[in-house]
C-alpha cells in the first residue's frame, strides 16, 4: 500500500458564483436533459450485478443466494470490504433477459449482452457487524458494483416461491422475524401468516434495494365474510403502498382483535421483476425500533450537515472545529464527552445574554429543555448562545418559543434534528421574530430547482418570468419550496430575537415529534465528502477518473487537500482538472449561503503503469480530506473508499 | 362578524307555509256591515277550480290571507278561498266565493277576490261559500301617498315578468343584442347602468366598452328603445314582450318622463323572500289554481305581488301557468311553477293526478322514510307496489351496500330462514362486512376523485375512513382543511400533470363534492342560469388562495407568509375587477378573523349543521346509490332551479344525518331498511308513470365494474387486469376485482365499453346508454365467451360433479338471479340443454343467456 497526498483543490469561484437565468435558458436545458436522456446508454464494459437474492441473513450462518447481472461470465470470487462476509461461487449459468426492466434501463442489446445468474454460497460470520454490508463479484473484467446486503439478528426466512395472493399457502411466521422475498412475476403477492394476540403492537419494516420497486404491504385477517368464505378480510389501514419509490418502508399495527392475520406483500399495480427482492422485517413495535433508520446501521455515521436524522449533540460544535483547521486560541469550552456536556441553564452559561461574535471561541452549546408554557412570545424561555434546545411538538398547532440576545452584525446557524420522526410527518419549522414579533427568517426555502422535466413545470417557470402573469390566481411557487434542516442568517441589529418551532402545518402534533435546535455561531469548516462511483476497475496503461465533491459550509473559504490511501503498486494519482458547463438554472447566492452551502468538484485522475502487477481481488482505497486556511493543513477528514482493480487490457477489450 | 346567513344562497329552495289562522265566527251585528260582491264563477269567467263542487264534504274551508296590512295608494290584495274536498283534494273555491266589505268605504272588492285599497283604515273581508262565511282582517295605510319610486322594484320588475332579464334573453352572460341584464335582475345597479348609460359587457373587465347606447331617451322618451323594442316598433329577436299603452309599457313611460332615475324608493323595500300559497298543488286535468305570491320585504311589510311576477311551467305539456299565475292541469304528471321576482325564486310542486282514489290503501310504514314518501304517494293518489320477495330483496341489498352478489350457498340460507327480522340482521351483516368497505370505497373513489397520481394514500384514507366509520363531517373537514403528507391532501393534485390544483378548481371540486353545488360556471362570469355570482365564486376561491405545497416533502400547506415573488403573501385577483378578493363564504359573509389556515374556517362552515347543503348533499348522493337518482338530480346540482323531488325527506334524512353524528351506515341503515326501498318493482295502474315519487323500485343498471365482478363471480373465473406499460406495466395480482382498480391505469375493454369513466381530471360522469358495442361484446365478448368456457369455472364445476340438468339450472339462478327458477322456467330450461348439440353446450348457452337478461344486468 503506498500514501501519496494530492495538492490541495483550489477552489473556483465562478463555480459558486450566482447564475441568471432566464425562460429560454431553463427550456433549453429542458431540451438538453431530455435529448440526453433519450440517447442509448454505452455498452457495459465492466461486471454488472443487478439483484441478489436473498437479500440478507443472520450472522453465524451459511446461506446460498444468486445473482444476476451481466458480463459475469467469467466472475470467480464474491468479495466484501467486511472480513466476516465470505463467499463461494457455485455456477455461473446464462439467463434470458426478456424481462422489460432490462430493456428499459438501458442495459443494452439483450442479444449482444445476455444476462448471467450466480450462484453463491455465502458465508456470515459470528462477528459480522449488523446492518447493510457491500457485496461484489470479481472477475477477470474487474469487480462489479456493490450489492446491498443486510445482517440481522432476527431470524430469517425465505419466502415460499411463487405464491400468487394471499390466499394461497402462506408460510406461517411468528415475529420478530426477517422475511426475504421477491416479487418476480406479474402480479404476484408473497403471503405469509400470523398469530396475534390483542393488543399486540408490530413494525413492518420493508426493505427493497431496487429503484422501480413500489412495495405494497396488506394486513388481512385470515376470516372469510359471509359474502364470500374463502376471501380474507382485508383490514381497514393495511393497503399502504407508495407513488415513489423508496428503499424502506415503515408500518405499525396494533391488533385489536387476536387471530390468524395474512400479510401480503406486493408491487403497485402487480408489477414484477426479478429485481424486485426485498426483507420484511417484523418486529414488536414500541422499543424504539420502529423509529430508527432501517436496514439498522451502515458502520461509521458519515458526516452530514443538512440531514434532519443527524445528531446534533454539545459536541457539534466540537466536531466542527474539526472539520477546519483550528485557529490559534480557539479551545472548546468543555473537554467532556457529549453526556458530560448536558449542562443545565443554571450551571453554565446566562439565560438572555448576548451571544458571542463570531470572533468568540466557540464555546460549547448550552443544553435547554423546552418546558411549557412556552406557546407565546411573552412566555418565550431566555436561552444563552450557543445553545442546544430540545422539545417537541405534542399536538397539532402546539408552537413553542426561545428569546436570545444578540450583538449586532452576528450570523447564526440555526440546525434542527429530528430524532424520532422526521419530514413529512414531522416538519418542524424555523421561523426568527425580532422583537416587534415579526419574522425575519425561516427554514422554508424558495428555490428554483429543476425538480421535474415536465411541460407543466416548464410552463409555470415561464409564467413566473413573464411581466405579466395574466389573470392566473395562483399565489404561490409551491413546488420550489423545501424545508431545510439548517439555515445562516446574519443579524444587522443588536437586541432580543425569538426562535418560533412548530410543524410546518397546523395538524401535526405527537409526543414522538420531537426536535432539537442548535444556534450557534457560523463556523467556516469543510461540509459534506462524497466520493462518485463505486469501484474502479484500471487497465494497464490507461487512466480512470475519481471525483470527489467538497462541501463548503458557513463561509470556508480555505482549501482542501485530497489523499488517497491503498493505491496498489503501479497505480499512482495525478491531478486533474474538469471543464465547468455553465449551468442555466441553479440557486441563488442568497440562496446557497442561508441553505445550501457551496460545494466543489475534485477530479483526480488514476494511472496504471505497463507493467503494473494485476490484481486477482480487489484492493480497498480509502480517500481522505485536509482543511487547508492560512496555508496551515488541518486534521484528516474521511472521504470514503472503494475497491480498486488491476486488470489486463485483453479482459478489459474481450468485454466489449 | 355575523353568523353565516343560510338563507341567502337557499334562495326559495325551501317553500314555506304563509300563516294561516283559522277564520273566525261572525255574529249578526257584524253580518249587516258587509257588502257582497258576486261570485266570479256566476260571470262564467272564472280564475278558479274550473267546476263547481257540491258544498257536502267540503272541510277545512279558508280565507287567505286572513290578515293583511296594505300600504301605499291603491295598493291590493288577492284573497283566495281554499277548501279540502271529500276525496282529501284541496280545491279553489275562490271563483265560487261572494265577495263582501264591513266599509266600502276605505275599499273595494273585485269578484275575484281582489281587494284595493281607498282610504286609510281598518276593514273586514268577507267571503262566503257554501254555507261557510270567512273573515279576513286588512289594515290600510298610506293611501293619501304613492309608494316611493325604485328602479330596483319597479322597473327591474318589469324586466323580470316580461322574461327580458332570462338567461335565454338579456340575462344571459354576455347579454343579447348589445344590451345586458343581471340575470333575473340579482344585479338593479348594473342594470341600471346598463339601461341609461348604455356600453356592452365584457366579461374580463369591469369597465363596458363601447358603443354607449343609452336605452331611454331623454329628450323623447316615447323614442327609448326600452319601449319601442319591447312593444315591438322596433325589430326585436325577443318578439313583443307588452303592448302599447299597456302598464308596463306606461310605467317605463312615465319613468323615463321624470329623467329615468334610480330611485330610493327601492332601498328599503327590497324583496327578502317570497312566498306562495298554495306551496304546491294536487290537481286533477282541466282544472285550475290561482297562486298567490307573497313578498315580504326588507321592511317588514309584505305586499301581494301575484299580478307582478313571472311564472314559468316546468312542464307544458303536464302544466300551463298564465301571466297572471293561474295554474291549469293539462294531463297526469308533475312539473313546478317558477315564480320569479327581482332576483327571488319560488317553486310550487303541481301534481296532476289520473282521477282521485276513492279507497287508497295504507302500506305498512317502516320509518321516518316512509312517512315522507307516502304520504306524498297518498297525496298523489298513487298507489306503492307491495313489499319485494326475499330473493329480490337479498340481491338489491347486496348489490347496492357490497357491489356483490350472494352466492348460491347464501341464498338458499336466506330464502330458507322463518325470522321475521332476517332482513334487519342481513343488512347489518353487510354493514359490517369487508365488502362493504370494498364496494364504498370504490363508490367514494368515483366522486372524491382517486386517480393514478394520487390512488394509494387517497384511496387508503377513504378506505380507512369507511372501515372505521368516521363521522363525514370528519372526513369533509380532513379533505377540505387538510395539511401535510396525509391522504387525504393527496386529492389536490391533478392526475395528468401531477401538479397541484389550481385554487378555484380545488373550491369548484369540493363545493361540488360536500355541497352538490356546481359554481364552475361563475369562474369567468355571473352563473348563466342561476344566481350564483363571479362574486361568491372567488370569494369562496379565496379560502385556498394560499395553499401551497412544499414540493419536496410533498407536504401540502397554507402559507400566509408570502414568498419571494409575492412577498405581501399570496393573493386570489378578482379576474373581471382585477382587485385582490377577501375569503367570504357562499352568502357574503367573511370568516370570523384571520387564520393561518383559512380552509379550517372554510371546513368549518362547510359541515356546520346549519348548512343545509353539507347533509343534503351527501344523503342525497347515498339516496341516489340505492334508488338510482337523487332526490336532487343530478346529485350535485343543488340550485334553486332544480329542486328536491322530495323536501321534507331530504331535510327529514339530512336531519336525521346530522342526529346519528354524520353516520354514513346509520343512513344506510335507515334507507335499506325503509319500505320505500324494499318495495318490488311491480306495476299497477296508479305507479306506472311515475318515475320520481319511490312508488316502486326501478331496475338501474349495474355500473360496468359491478357487472364485470358479478360476471366473474357467476362463471367463477376470475378476471386478470393487465396495467399500462405507462406505469410499469403488469397484471394485477389475482383476486383484484374490478371496484378495486384505478381506471387510469387498468386497461379493460369490457370497462370502457360499458361505461367506466377514465378520466379523473374532473369529476366522473358514468353513461348508462346501451350501445351497439354493449350488443356485439354480449354476443362474442371474451369476457363471457372465455369465462362460461373455462377449465374450473362454474359450468365447468358443475358438470364435472354430475350435476343433474335440474340441479344445474337451481345453482345457476341463485348465482345470477339469487331466486330459484319458477317451475315453467325450469322445464324449459332444462329442454333447452336437452336439445342442445352437447350438454356442456347448453349449460353453457343457458348460462350465456342469464348473464345476458336485463335480470342480471340490473338491479331491481
Amino acid at each position: 500500500m503506498n500514501r501519496q497526498t494530492l495538492y490541495p483543490w483550489k477552489r473556483s469561484g465562478t463555480a459558486t458564483r450566482a447564475t441568471c437565468f432566464g425562460p429560454a435558458l431553463v427550456a433549453l436545458a429542458l431540451l438538453s436533459h431530455a435529448v440526453a436522456q433519450e440517447m442509448p446508454a454505452p455498452e457495459p464494459t465492466e461486471p454488472e450485478a443487478h439483484w441478489i437474492y436473498p437479500l440478507g441473513g443472520r450472522p453465524d450462518t451459511r446461506l446460498k443466494a444468486e445473482v444476476e447481472g451481466r458480463l459475469l461470465q467469467e466472475v470467480h470470487a464474491v468479495w466484501s470490504p467486511e472480513p466476516g462476509l465470505k463467499g463461494a461461487i457455485l455456477e455461473v449459468r446464462p439467463v434470458s433477459n426478456q424481462n422489460k426492466e432490462s430493456e428499459e434501463s438501458g442495459y443494452g442489446d439483450k442479444d449482444k449482452v445476455p444476462n448471467q445468474r450466480v450462484n453463491l454460497e455465502l458465508e456470515i460470520g459470528a462477528g459480522v457487524r449488523r446492518g447493510v454490508h457491500s457485496l461484489y463479484l470479481v472477475s477477470r473484467r474487474g469487480i462489479s458494483n456493490p450489492l446491498s446486503f443486510l445482517v440481522s439478528s432476527d431470524p430469517v426466512m425465505e419466502e415460499s416461491e411463487d405464491s400468487g395472493g394471499v390466499d394461497s399457502k402462506p408460510r406461517t411466521i411468528r415475529p420478530p422475524v426477517i422475511l426475504n422475498g421477491r416479487i418476480s412475476r406479474d402480479g404476484g403477492v408473497d403471503s405469509y401468516a400470523l398469530e396475534a394476540t390483542a393488543g399486540e403492537d408490530l413494525a413492518f419494516q420493508l426493505f427493497s434495494p431496487a429503484e422501480t420497486f413500489r412495495q405494497t404491504l396488506k394486513l388481512h385477517r385470515d376470516e372469510g365474510s359471509w359474502l364470500s368464505g374463502d376471501r380474507p378480510a382485508e383490514l381497514e389501514f393495511s393497503h399502504k403502498g407508495s407513488y415513489r419509490p423508496s428503499p424502506a418502508k415503515h408500518w405499525r399495527h396494533r391488533f385489536d382483535r387476536g387471530g390468524r392475520y395474512l400479510i401480503g406483500v406486493g408491487s403497485v399495480y402487480g408489477r414484477g421483476e426479478s429485481e424486485f427482492v426485498y426483507q420484511l422485517r417484523i418486529v414488536p413495535a414500541g422499543d424504539g425500533s420502529a423509529y430508527g433508520e432501517w436496514p439498522g446501521s451502515e458502520g461509521p455515521a458519515k458526516w452530514s450537515e443538512r440531514r434532519y436524522l443527524r445528531e446534533l449533540t454539545p459536541n457539534r460544535l466540537r466536531q466542527l472545529r474539526a472539520r477546519t483547521v483550528k485557529p490559534a486560541g480557539d479551545a472548546p469550552r468543555s473537554k467532556a464527552g457529549p453526556e458530560s456536556d448536558k449542562h443545565s441553564r443554571e450551571t453554565t452559561g446566562t439565560a438572555g445574554s448576548p451571544g458571542p461574535s463570531s470572533n468568540d471561541a466557540n464555546p460549547a452549546p448550552v443544553v435547554f429543555e423546552e418546558k411549557e408554557p412556552s406557546e407565546s412570545r411573552g412566555q418565550a424561555l431566555a436561552v444563552a448562545l450557543p445553545a442546544l434546545i430540545s422539545g417537541s411538538i405534542e399536538a397539532p398547532g402546539d408552537v413553542d418559543f426561545f428569546r436570545f440576545q444578540l450583538s449586532a452584525g452576528q450570523t447564526l446557524v440555526f440546525e434542527v434534528e429530528t430524532p424520532r420522526v422526521s419530514p413529512p410527518v414531522f416538519s418542524p419549522s424555523l421561523k426568527v421574530l425580532d422583537s416587534a414579533g415579526h419574522p425575519l427568517f425561516d427554514n422554508k426555502h424558495r428555490k428554483i430547482a429543476l425538480t421535474r422535466q415536465d411541460p407543466i413545470f416548464l410552463v409555470e417557470l415561464l409564467k413566473l418570468h413573464l411581466p405579466d402573469r395574466g389573470s392566473c390566481s395562483i399565489g404561490s411557487l409551491a413546488f420550489f419550496e423545501s424545508l431545510e434542516a439548517k439555515m445562516v442568517a446574519e443579524f444587522g441589529v443588536a437586541g432580543e430575537y425569538t426562535l418560533q418551532i412548530g410543524d410546518l402545518t397546523s395538524q401535526q402534533g405527537h409526543s414522538d415529534h420531537a426536535y432539537r435546535v442548535l444556534i450557534r455561531p457560523a463556523i467556516p469548516h469543510v461540509g459534506e465528502l462524497e466520493l462518485e462511483g463505486d469501484r474502479i476497475n484500471l487497465t494497464r496503461g490507461q487512466v480512470r477518473t475519481l471525483k470527489v465533491t467538497t462541501g463548503l459550509e458557513e463561509g470556508y473559504s480555505g482549501q482542501v487537500a485530497l489523499s488517497l490511501e491503498g493505491l496498489p503498486p503501479g497505480v499512482a494519482p495525478l491531478t486533474g482538472t474538469e471543464v465547468e458547463l455553465p449551468s442555466p438554472i441553479g440557486p441563488t447566492t442568497e440562496s446557497r449561503k442561508s441553505f445550501l452551502g457551496f460545494s466543489e468538484k475534485a477530479v483526480i485522475l488514476l494511472r496504471a503503469d505497463e507493467q503494473a502487477p494485476l490484481t486477482d481481488l480487489p484492493v480497498r482505497v480509502k480517500v481522505w480530506a485536509r482543511p487547508v486556511v492560512d496555508n496551515e493543513l488541518g486534521a484528516r477528514l474521511p472521504v470514503g473508499e472503494f475497491p480498486l482493480m488491476v486488470i489486463g487490457a485483453r479482459e478489459q477489450a474481450s468485454g466489449s | 362578524m355575523g353568523k353565516p346567513d343560510w338563507k341567502k344562497p337557499v334562495r326559495g329552495l325551501l317553500l314555506s307555509l304563509m300563516p294561516i289562522l283559522a277564520p273566525g265566527h261572525l255574529d249578526a251585528e257584524e253580518d249587516r256591515q258587509f257588502r257582497p260582491a258576486e261570485p266570479a264563477a256566476s260571470r262564467n269567467d272564472s280564475a278558479g277550480s274550473g267546476q263547481f263542487r257540491s258544498p257536502e264534504g267540503l272541510r277545512d274551508v279558508r280565507l287567505i290571507p286572513s290578515q293583511v296590512g296594505l300600504w301605499g295608494k291603491r295598493a291590493s290584495q288577492s284573497f283566495l278561498v281554499l277548501a279540502t274536498d271529500a276525496r282529501g283534494l284541496e280545491v279553489d273555491l275562490t271563483s265560487e266565493s261572494r265577495f263582501s266589505l264591513s266599509d266600502d268605504r276605505l275599499a273595494q272588492v273585485e269578484p275575484e277576490g281582489l281587494l284595493t285599497a281607498r282610504r286609510d283604515g281598518e276593514v273586514r273581508l268577507r267571503a262566503e261559500v257554501a254555507g261557510h262565511r270567512l273573515e279576513a282582517a286588512v289594515r290600510i295605510e298610506g293611501t293619501e301617498g304613492a309608494r316611493p319610486f325604485g328602479f330596483a322594484r319597479d322597473v327591474v320588475g318589469i324586466f323580470t315578468r316580461n322574461g327580458c332579464n332570462g338567461s335565454e334573453c338579456h340575462g344571459g352572460v354576455k347579454g343579447r343584442g348589445g344590451f345586458k341584464l343581471s340575470l333575473h335582475g340579482i344585479n338593479p345597479r348594473e342594470d341600471y347602468r346598463w339601461t341609461v348609460k348604455g356600453g356592452v359587457y365584457q366579461v374580463l373587465s369591469p369597465k363596458a366598452a363601447e358603443p354607449f347606447d343609452p336605452r331611454v331617451n331623454l329628450e323623447e322618451p316615447q323614442q327609448s328603445r326600452l319601449l319601442l323594442k319591447p312593444a315591438l316598433e322596433l325589430p326585436h329577436g325577443g318578439g313583443q314582450r307588452f303592448e302599447r299603452d299597456s302598464a308596463d309599457y306606461r310605467r317605463l313611460l312615465e319613468w323615463i318622463r321624470q329623467g329615468a332615475p334610480y330611485g330610493d324608493g327601492g332601498s328599503e323595500s327590497r324583496i327578502e323572500r317570497l312566498e306562495v300559497v298554495p306551496p304546491e298543488a294536487i290537481m286533477e286535468p282541466g282544472t285550475r289554481r290561482r297562486l298567490l305570491v307573497t313578498a315580504f320585504l326588507e321592511d317588514g311589510r309584505s305586499e301581494d305581488l301575484s299580478p307582478e311576477v313571472l311564472y314559468e311551467s316546468s312542464d307544458p305539456a303536464v302544466i300551463e301557468v298564465s301571466p297572471e299565475g293561474v295554474v291549469r292541469a293539462l294531463k297526469p304528471g308533475q312539473a313546478r311553477v317558477a315564480v320569479r321576482a327581482e332576483g327571488k325564486l319560488v317553486q310550487v310542486r303541481c301534481g296532476v293526478i289520473q282521477q282521485p282514489l276513492a279507497q287508497y290503501r295504507e302500506v305498512a310504514r317502516g320509518n321516518f322514510i316512509d312517512d315522507r314518501v307516502f304520504d306524498r304517494l297518498r297525496d298523489l293518489h298513487i298507489v306503492p307496489a307491495g313489499l319485494s320477495s326475499d330473493s329480490a330483496f337479498l340481491r338489491r341489498v347486496c348489490l347496492d351496500l357490497t357491489g356483490t352478489l350472494p352466492p348460491p350457498g347464501r341464498v338458499r340460507e336466506f330464502l330458507a330462514d322463518r325470522d321475521p327480522l332476517k332482513r334487519e340482521h342481513l343488512i347489518e351483516r353487510l354493514l359490517n362486512s369487508p365488502e362493504f368497505v370494498d364496494y364504498w370505497t370504490f363508490r367514494f373513489a368515483d366522486f372524491f376523485r382517486v386517480v393514478y397520481r394520487n390512488a394509494y394514500s387517497y384511496k387508503s384514507w377513504i378506505r380507512e375512513s369507511l372501515a372505521r366509520n368516521k363521522p363525514y363531517d370528519q372526513m369533509a373537514r380532513e379533505r377540505v382543511a387538510g395539511q401535510g403528507n396525509g391522504g387525504a391532501t393527496r386529492h389536490f393534485i391533478k392526475s395528468i400533470s401531477g401538479e397541484i390544483m389550481r385554487p378555484h378548481e380545488k373550491m369548484g371540486e369540493d363545493v361540488r363534492v360536500f355541497l352538490g353545488i356546481r359554481l364552475d360556471c361563475a369562474q369567468c362570469h355571473d352563473h348563466p342560469y342561476e344566481t350564483w355570482t363571479q362574486d361568491q365564486f372567488w370569494g369562496i376561491t379565496a379560502f385556498y388562495g394560499q395553499l401551497t405545497r412544499i414540493r419536496a416533502l410533498s407536504i401540502f400547506m397554507d402559507d400566509i407568509s408570502g414568498n419571494e415573488e409575492q412577498p405581501e403573501g399570496p393573493k386570489v385577483i378578482h379576474p373581471r375587477r382585477r382587485q385582490e378578493v377577501a375569503p367570504s363564504f357562499l352568502d357574503g359573509s367573511p370568516p370570523p378573523a384571520l387564520s393561518n389556515n383559512p380552509r379550517d374556517q372554510l371546513a368549518d362552515w362547510m359541515t356546520s349543521p346549519e348548512n343545509p347543503y353539507f347533509s343534503q348533499a351527501i344523503v342525497n348522493r347515498v339516496w341516489a346509490n340505492f334508488f338510482g337518482r337523487g332526490l336532487v338530480e343530478p346529485v350535485d346540482d343543488f340550485r334553486p332551479g332544480n329542486p328536491p323531488s322530495h323536501p321534507e325527506l331530504l331535510e327529514a334524512l339530512a336531519e336525521d344525518f346530522r342526529r346519528s353524528g354524520y353516520d354514513l351506515r346509520h343512513l344506510m341503515r335507515a334507507i335499506t331498511r325503509s319500505g320505500t326501498y324494499q318495495l318490488s318493482g311491480e306495476l299497477n295502474p296508479t305507479n306506472r308513470e311515475d318515475e320520481v315519487n319511490h312508488s316502486r323500485a326501478l331496475p338501474r343498471r349495474l355500473d360496468a365494474e359491478i357487472l364485470l365482478d358479478a360476471i366473474s363471480q357467476v362463471t367463477g373465473i376470475e378476471e386478470a387486469f393487465a396495467v399500462h406499460d405507462y406505469v410499469g406495466g403488469g397484471t394485477e395480482p389475482k383476486g383484484t376485482r374490478a371496484i378495486e382498480l384505478v381506471p387510469e391505469v387498468t386497461p379493460s375493454q369490457f370497462l370502457e365499453v360499458y361505461g367506466r369513466p377514465v378520466s379523473r381530471d374532473s369529476m366522473p360522469w358514468r353513461d348508462y346508454r346501451s350501445t351497439l358495442r354493449q350488443a356485439l361484446h354480449l354476443l362474442v365478448g371474451s369476457t363471457y365467451t372465455t369465462k362460461l368456457a373455462a377449465e374450473g369455472g362454474r359450468v365447468d364445476r358443475l358438470l364435472s360433479a354430475g350435476a343433474s340438468d335440474r340441479e344445474i339450472v337451481r345453482e345457476l339462478y341463485l348465482a345470477a338471479l339469487s331466486r330459484y327458477p319458477t317451475a315453467e322456467e325450469e322445464t324449459r330450461l332444462q329442454a333447452l340443454i336437452e336439445g342442445a348439440r352437447s350438454r356442456r353446450r347448453g349449460v353453457e348457452n343457458l348460462a350465456w343467456g342469464l348473464l345476458a337478461s336485463r335480470q342480471f344486468t340490473y338491479n331491481h
